[in-house]
């Protein structure tokens, strides 16, 4: 006999629809809060994706795309479809690129996820926070010690593998499946931590149904566990895919070298020009397709996983985690899984940290010899003044940013969830679809808001702070993985009690699903602390983030305090990252079940 | 003889009377840049805006520099001028794309009487019909690890690069690599320049998006020439501790031209002032050479200079005519070398 997925409604049809009557302030008290959703969500995102569909259609040459000089026409687009062997190229690439990068990340991640969260191999807090601790290191560095690792004539692991009498190399780090694994590999802790979260909210009663019914482990695994993780791995799989299609750091190091362009070097290239404007229509004109690829991808990933409460794994009727016990022999390969990928995607690019900004005759040698530790540039980083305001004004920006993201989030999850209907599912594309917006994009459209609207908030942090809100995509799925999973009978039976809405949102749907919304919040505070794109074009000297100084370091040639910053940056995120764990205080990084 | 020597006693003692009024007006203008609390700079070339700001702020204490580093300046300072803003005072930058900016009428233009003459500086440094200062010269060379290439294998002419034994072995930053074959094409013709780019992205010449990074794959052996490096810049890694060497190559080469210019509106017109005028003072050079940034200007007589002129190299001068014409063939070049056009 197969074990089958009861739907809710299946089971209890009359608990489907609101329960209760609605009193007049609290319909007005609904409305007002509905309204605020929607106006913040316009202002954060609406007014971006419109700057990128009209700036599509400005034409002009050295015009910005708002300016009376430049005029409306298809030109843009003509170019695009007209660009000759140069772009199929680049879109076969990209292809490539983004399916291949995005197989690695949910094979890889999912695996990970599963041996952490499911199984009893030793170690799984470490591994945990080891697989988390990526997120931390800017990509720029991940991309260098990829180079150390993989460049095909220099690459340490490539030569031990001559070494050892083999020709040739394990793998070409400039080359398409160099820049996939690379890609692929640094997505890891996302689609790790949305998969992990998803395993650890699925009750293990339901795998030992299925095993007392008869069913294998793979059985379980294919028809329990997989159809409840479908939301979960089809949100990674589309984000790794989306993150994937817009991150230009990879593809610039790695596949630049190569000759090998994919969509997003080829947005960087169309916007640094040495005398001209930027040409920002050619870029929206590049960036539509990709955002109408998010649509549909989306559109598609929501016909998949079909009606949401099919997937409520926390109810109101008990909970239990768990997992399989994997004998010697397996628990030793789960190691070794897990060790190496910690090795290749944490301990790797901090060690490289470490030695850039210590021992700066490594760097200066091409790493040829080590020298002496040295610690000059630690000194002259820590020296700076620049330093501790950057480093305060990232924590403002991203804790601004991740707050306002997150916030929208769960608020538009939940009325999506709850309440369905057009509006709200077309307010979680919004959301999903800013992933889509390239930075340079993004940051024009703030440029030209802040510049017209909000004056008073132009080239301050707090400006930076609502420019990064708009990058709701992670956090929206977090939000609705952490939603979705929570029944509606929790927040009924606090209703049956006489709690008014506010206090259901407070007391029940808040701390059952603060250990998700956190998690999302996190990732998202992570990603823009040390982020550089948006920041470069919107800073003002007053409000000069870490990621702009690292660039400014790194591109002046200054690699020992650029390197000495990016680790205070990997110290000050761990620090905050363990922090937030601990007040939390559920569990959500690196306990697992059995540990708990 | 008797007449000659009066003139040049004269001149003496104009110089000496001069020299402490420049200095005092100098003194002077710093004092009010003081009182406006410093300049903010704009630059899209942190390898400038960053020693040139150490640099000013040591020789004019209690002036500070506030550095914006954009890759997109010119985007930024337009968009916020016609939103009716202005933020930054000094705007750093390459001649073409300070040509850019004044075209929109935001920068301010020098006048030789007031903003030159007291400080004693020539006039041969204004540019851009009077609207930039001239800062220096990168004159184009090639760069190498000693050690991994030969000195006698070096290339001595820029076809030499096209040779077989070069294949797969060059690397250039994007914008760098665009830049120098556009102003080989300035001297040698655009034909040429399409050729030369093609044949060399044919040879398989890596572009990548920094020179940190062009800096690293050389140093680690991937790649062995990086082409579209200047000298000083060499010169500069090498001063902070990089094991690299440059060497000239010709028999024409070519020195692209950096500029100071003040912004329209500046918010801090003194200190903007002081910050364009002491770089173009004997103190502002002297500070510019200690960064690495050697002038090759004919009878600069620095040592960079000295090594083309012992090659018999001539270097050729960037004025705004043939900046243009650069800027003309750079996105062309740029396409082809990055695969974007045949």
């Amino acid at each position: 006999m197969q074990p089958r997925v009861y739907a809710r409604e299946e089971l209890a049809p009359g608990l489907a629809g609101p329960a209760r009557a609605e009193g007049f302030a609290e319909a007005l008290g609904r409305r007002a809060f509905e309204s605020l959703v929607v106006l913040v969500a316009a202002w954060l995102l609406l007014v971006p994706l419109l700057t990128l569909v009209l700036s599509s259609l400005r034409v002009g040459s050295n015009v910005l795309p708002f300016e009376r000089s430049a005029r409306w026409g298809l030109e843009n687009y003509w170019e695009l479809l007209g660009g000759g062997p140069g772009y199929g190229r680049m879109l076969g690439n990209t292809l490539v690129y983004v399916a291949g990068t995005t197989a690695v990340a949910l094979l890889v991640g999912g695996s990970a996820a599963w041996l952490v969260e499911r199984s009893n191999v030793p170690g799984r807090r470490l591994f945990y926070a080891l697989l988390v601790a990526p997120l931390m290191v800017p990509p720029v560095v991940q991309s260098i010690s990829w180079i150390l690792l993989f460049a095909p004539g220099t690459g340490l692991v490539n030569v031990l593998f001559r070494k050892l009498g083999f020709s040739g190399g394990v793998l070409n780090a400039f080359s398409l499946p160099g820049m996939v694994m690379a890609q692929g590999l640094g997505l890891v802790p996302l689609t790790f931590i949305l998969i992990s979260g998803a395993l650890r909210g699925l009750d293990v009663r339901l795998e030992e149904a299925a095993w007392v019914s008869g069913a294998t482990v793979p059985g379980a695994l294919r028809r329990i566990v997989w159809p409840l993780l479908r939301p979960a791995i089809g949100a990674a799989g589309i984000l790794s895919a989306l993150i994937a299609l817009e991150s230009f750091e990879i593809p610039l190091l790695l596949g630049a070298p190569a000759g090998v362009r994919v969509y997003s070097s080829t947005l960087y290239f169309a916007v640094h020009s040495i005398s001209a404007l930027p040409e920002y229509g050619k870029v929206a004109a590049l960036a539509v397709p990709g955002l109408a690829l998010g649509f549909v991808a989306l559109a598609g990933l929501r016909r998949w996983m079909g009606a949401g409460e099919r997937y409520t794994t926390i109810g109101g009727k008990g909970f239990q985690g768990g997992g399989v016990a994997l004998g010697s022999v397996g628990q030793g390969l789960g190691v070794a899984y897990l060790g190496t990928l910690s090795a290749l995607l944490a301990i790797g690019p901090v060690v490289l940290l470490g030695i850039m900004s210590g021992f700066p005759e490594a760097f200066s040698s091409g790493f040829e010899r080590l020298g002496g530790w040295n610690p000059g540039a630690w000194g002259q980083v820590l020296r700076e003044e620049t330093t501790w305001k950057a480093l305060a004004n990232s924590a403002v920006a991203s804790g601004l940013g991740a707050t306002l993201a997150m916030g929208l989030g769960v608020a538009v999850a939940w009325l999506d969830v709850r309440r369905g209907g057009r509006v709200w599912s077309g307010m979680d594309y919004l959301l999903l679809s800013s992933v889509t917006l390239p930075s340079v994009v993004l940051g024009l459209a703030a440029m030209l808001l802040y510049l017209w609207v909000g004056r008073g908030l132009y080239g301050t942090v707090w400006m930076l702070g609502l420019v990064y809100a708009a990058r709701t995509g992670v956090v929206s799925r977090s939000a609705r993985a952490a939603v979705m999973q929570v029944s509606r009978e929790l927040e009924e039976a606090a209703w049956v009690c006489g709690a008014s809405g506010a206090a259901v949102l407070r007391r029940v749907l808040f701390p059952v699903i603060l250990p998700g919304i956190l998690g999302g919040w996190l990732l998202h505070f992570v990603a823009h602390y040390r982020e550089s794109t948006l920041a470069l074009l919107l800073y003002q000297p007053e409000s000069v983030v870490a990621g702009v100084r690292i660039w400014q370091l790194y591109d002046a040639g200054r690699m020992g305090e650029a390197s000495a910053l990016g680790l205070l940056v990997v110290l000050i995120l761990v620090a905050a990252v363990y922090t937030a764990g601990r007040w939390g205080g559920s569990g959500w990084m690196g306990r697992t079940h059995r540990e708990r | 003889m008797q007449k000659w020597l009066g003139v040049l006693v004269g001149v003496f003692l104009v110089a000496q009377s001069a020299a402490p009024q420049a200095a005092d007006v100098l003194q002077a203008l710093r004092e009010r840049a003081r009182r406006e609390g410093g300049v903010v700079l704009l630059t899209s070339v942190p390898q400038l805006g960053e020693p040139l700001k150490v640099r000013f702020e040591e020789g004019n204490p209690g002036v500070p520099v506030r550095l914006v580093l954009d890759p997109n300046a010119p985007g930024r300072v337009t968009a916020e001028a016609i939103a009716g803003r202005r933020s930054y005072d000094v705007l750093l930058w390459s001649l073409p794309g300070l040509s850019v900016v004044r075209g929109r009428g935001l920068l301010r233009p020098f006048v030789a009487r007031e903003d030159l003459a007291p400080y004693g500086i020539p006039v041969g440094v204004l540019t851009l019909d009077g609207y930039g200062l001239r800062l220096l010269s990168g004159v184009y060379a090639v760069a190498y690890r000693p050690g991994r290439v030969r000195p006698e294998e070096l290339p001595r002419t820029w076809e030499e690069l096209l040779q077989e034994r070069w294949r797969n072995r060059l690397v250039g930053d994007a914008i760098a690599v665009g830049n120098w074959i556009a102003a080989l094409g300035v001297l040698r013709g655009e034909e040429w320049a399409t050729q030369y780019a093609r044949r060399l992205r044919d040879g398989g010449l890596a572009v990548v998006p920094q020179p940190a990074t062009v800096e690293q794959l050389v140093l680690r052996g991937d790649r062995d020439l990086w082409v579209g490096a200047f000298a000083h810049q060499v010169e500069q890694r090498k001063q902070a501790g990089v094991t690299l060497e440059w060497v000239p190559v010709g028999p024409v080469t070519y020195a692209s031209q950096f500029a100071v210019a003040i912004l329209s509106g500046a918010p801090h017109p003194e200190a903007a002032r002081l910050f364009a005028l002491w770089y173009m003072t004997r103190e502002g050079r002297a500070a510019l050479e200690r960064e690495g940034f050697w002038d090759v200007a004919p009878g600069s007589g620095s040592f960079i200079r000295k090594r083309y002129d012992q090659r018999g190299i001539r270097i050729v001068l960037e004025d705004e005519r043939r900046a243009l014409r650069r800027v003309e063939l750079f996105e062309r070049i740029r396409r082809i070398v990055l695969g974007e056009e045949r």
